[in-house]
């Protein structure tokens, strides 16, 4: 026998996630549905918690750099960006002017690729393969970029504390303005091939809003809130790095729906850009490195943000005088940005529900309980084993 | 703030270029401390439990525009009682819920208390992120 509800529904809960075809991050949602319609959400996450911030109390600090860089094979930069940030505001370390313009570069650079990440995805959730390989294969232009300039593409080791590891020749410089160039054609190319398409427009648009109340209301931040109408970028604001020397305006829409949330996207892509063509063109002489006594660190405190491509990311870091840190926290776009989920979602169609959660670009990897599988037998990892070490 | 609130605000810090500034105050004051700010367009950025060592602390992190003002709050470990400001600032729920779990606050009010990162089934009676 079917339970029904008062308005003749069957009273039915789907469960989407951890690990789920439509929605390929460690989140569980769990929604209320009459018909095809969804009444309500329920959301948890913690499926993948690894730690970080313990594990950055329990090392000495001169290993912490590597290890914030790898909280996220997409932030990789911005993480480790502003923690040497926090650590510089602490000790005082005044940061050559070259060395910020790198760190800007690649600050941008990883916008760029993850906005185009973004689309591909996007496209992907709503049956688009097409513009999934499109974008997917001029980011890679951008991952080449990152190795020309690094030796890497992913994990880029660029900041140390008081500068940047790797300097920029002329010669890469003047190579990275041509794959510029043909970047900003091809973001051309993807903005016409999204905004002229009327299947998407048809399929996107109303889609999983979100009102410039709920989203000041629910804390939203980055592309998510500026989608909604919040004229809010941390760039603009902080002014960190080398932001102060360029004139920037964030980039909004006011629908805050799935095709406000492309606006966003396809307008800071050709800002990144730009941008990232000024840095290159505008590249200050001098060292690239402050002088810095790398012992120890004076006791203090410092709190700071950074426009993650995600929005605005925080992190909190307490010296003690030792070179150990006293506590530092972390909090990425995408946890501030989770709760915005409810009000996008109730409402909807299920049919909506990959586009509308992929729409805020969520990352996992940066919110989030680890589990190790070892000769075939799944074990959850206690606090003990954490504070231990045993990982 | 320190204007508004005179002896009920000490200032302990500002650095970052003048833009970060750190507040300590009672607990009983936290209410109209969060009204104040509120009123002056503050959004909640995030929140940010310590275990410091002989007390907990609990930061709440502000953001105006590009100024960050971080309110500090003590608790003790015997009581560990904060109480919720999802009432003034909605989008705490979550930063809540991790200060339940991580270091085992007990907050007074807050409408869904879940831990928010650790498993249903843990069992470690000393919250991860507490020093002792």
């Amino acid at each position: 026998m079917v339970d029904v509800n008062e308005r003749g529904f069957a009273n039915l809960k789907i469960p989407i996630g951890p690990s789920h075809p439509a929605l390929e991050e460690p989140a569980r949602f769990l929604f209320e549905v009459e018909g095809e319609k969804v009444i309500d959400v329920d959301y948890e996450i913690g499926f993948n918690h690894r730690s970080i911030e313990m594990l950055c109390q329990e090392r000495p600090f001169s290993k912490i750099v590597y290890l914030v860089e790898r909280i996220c094979g997409i932030c990789s930069h911005a993480h480790p960006l502003n923690h040497v940030e926090r650590v510089e505001d602490i000790a005082d370390i005044e940061v050559p002017e070259r060395a910020k313009y790198i760190r800007t570069i690649y600050a941008e650079l990883e916008r760029i690729h993850s906005h185009m990440l973004w689309a591909g995805i996007a496209g992907e959730e709503i049956g688009y393969h097409t513009l999934f390989m499109y974008t997917w294969r001029e980011r890679e232009k951008v991952l080449d970029l990152f190795e020309a300039l690094s030796g890497n593409r992913v994990m880029h080791g660029c900041n140390r504390i008081g500068g940047v590891k790797w300097n920029i020749s002329e010669e890469q410089a003047r190579s990275a303005l041509g794959a510029l160039t043909y970047l900003d054609t091809a973001a051309d190319k993807i903005a016409k091939a999204i905004l002229k398409d009327g299947n998407i427009a048809e399929r996107c648009k109303g889609v999983g809003s979100l009102s410039k109340e709920d989203a000041i209301r629910l804390g939203a931040v980055g592309p998510n809130a500026r989608a909604s109408g919040v004229p809010e970028d941390t760039r603009v604001m902080c002014k960190y790095a080398a932001y102060g020397d360029f004139d920037l305006e964030p980039q909004i829409a006011k629908d805050g729906d799935v095709v406000a949330q492309v606006l966003v996207r396809l307008a800071e892509l050709k800002q990144s850009i730009w941008l990232t063509k000024e840095l290159f063109a505008n590249l200050p002489d001098g060292p690239i490195q402050a002088e810095y006594d790398g012992d120890v660190i004076p006791p203090g405190r410092s709190v700071g943000r950074v426009e993650a491509p995600r929005g605005e990311l925080i992190h909190y870091v307490e010296t003690n005088g030792t070179n150990f840190f006293e506590r530092i926290k972390i909090r990425s776009p995408t946890l501030a940005n989770i709760p915005s989920y409810v009000p996008k979602l109730i409402g909807c169609q299920v049919a909506d529900i990959p586009i509308i959660a992929a729409s805020i670009d969520p990352c996992f990897s940066c919110t989030d309980r680890m589990t190790v599988i070892k000769d075939g037998k799944r074990k959850v990892v206690s606090g003990r084993d954490l504070k231990a070490g045993r990982i | 703030m320190k204007r508004s609130f005179e002896d009920a605000v000490q200032v302990i810090q500002a650095n970052h270029k003048g833009l970060n500034s750190y507040y300590r105050i009672t607990l009983d004051n936290l209410d109209a401390a969060l009204l104040f700010l509120k009123d002056e367009g503050a959004r909640l950025s995030t929140i940010t439990g310590k275990d410091a060592r002989d007390h907990l602390e609990v930061l709440y992190h502000f953001a105006i525009l590009g100024e960050l003002h971080t309110v500090i709050v003590e608790a003790s470990y015997e009581k560990p009682d904060v109480p919720t400001i999802t009432n003034h600032f909605p989008a705490a729920l979550l930063y809540e819920r991790e200060l339940i779990g991580l270091l085992g606050f007990n907050v007074l009010g807050i409408p869904d208390p879940r831990p928010l990162e650790l498993p249903p089934k843990y069992t470690d009676p000393t919250p991860p992120l507490r020093r002792v």
